[in-house]
């Protein structure tokens, strides 16, 4: 069976939405503020360049957030799936580790805080 | 035949645990993402026995899937993406049946599981995660949804030959 045209069309749909996020999600500025949120609250903001480990906790979980001069990442995180510590580092403004287990997000923000935010 | 969808049911119930078990055992480097082995299952269901049959199992895989895994946030993750995208698959399937095939509603059906994935997350978190994994969860689900769809067709075309005889 060959695929029909609205098949290809699906395809295009899919494609082309996802090409429009991206570009919304494009990072622009320089990283300033590295912001650690639990349960949808900031927790903890840190202004970079910053050096040290901190350990947060959410929901029964914790995780060492790292933070490196510009960067920052999950080095450790005892949540069963893992997810935010694969993430790596986190360089450039909108970059994000979630942990959804822990409810915990490390976020890389610009100067002006999130530049944009698509509902 | 009543009897003959009620076998078929509990056999495809069982078949979409199994690979949704399994799949979680495939790593991916990006976080979420599961290749949806399991809505081949499902798609089965929708194309032999109907809408009703492919509900109930999708409910059941919800639930029992996350015995399996951990709690009521792997619950309400797995429903919001497994009934999202079956609603779009019968929408799909029943509408627009003559310019959209199996493909077309295997791959609209595997990016709406993302998008539902997303959005529970999105209110778990309070936060819009929209941009930060949508983009790539969109690509990959294109890929995903063809291949669970050349899949399915193969098994639909093995179980109407059962069903014949």
């Amino acid at each position: 069976m060959k695929p029909r045209r609205g098949d290809y069309f699906i395809v295009l749909i899919v494609l082309i939405s996802a090409l429009l996020l991206a570009f919304f999600s494009r990072a622009s500025d320089e990283p300033a503020v590295v912001t650690v949120m639990i349960d949808g609250k900031t927790a903890q903001s840190f202004s970079l360049p910053h050096i040290g480990e901190y350990e947060f906790s959410g929901n029964g979980y914790s995780c060492v957030v790292e933070l490196d001069e510009m960067k920052a990442r999950v080095k450790e995180c005892d949540c069963p799936d893992g997810d935010c510590v694969s993430v790596g580092w986190l360089e450039k403004c909108g970059d994000r580790a979630v942990c959804l287990p822990a409810r915990i997000i490390v976020c890389m923000e610009g100067n002006g805080g999130i530049d944009a935010v698509v509902y | 035949m009543r009897n003959k969808n009620i076998a078929l049911s509990s056999l495809l119930l069982a078949v979409s645990l199994v690979l949704s078990y399994l799949e979680g055992f495939i790593p991916f480097p990006v976080p979420g993402f599961k290749l949806g082995l399991a809505n081949i299952a499902i798609l089965v269901a929708l194309y032999t026995m109907g809408p009703l049959c492919a509900f109930v199992i999708c409910i059941l895989k919800c639930l029992f899937s996350s015995l399996f895994s951990f709690g009521i946030t792997a619950f309400l993750f797995s429903l919001a993406g497994g009934l999202l995208s079956l609603f779009v698959m019968i929408f799909l399937k029943k509408y627009f049946s003559r310019s959209v095939s199996i493909y077309g509603v295997s791959i609209a059906g595997a990016a709406f599981h993302n998008l539902g994935q997303i959005i529970i997350a999105s209110v778990i978190m309070e936060t819009s995660l929209y941009t930060t994994y949508l983009p790539i969860l969109l690509l990959l689900s294109v890929i995903s949804g063809a291949v669970t769809s050349v899949i399915a067709r193969a098994s639909i075309k093995a179980v109407n030959a059962s069903k014949g005889t």
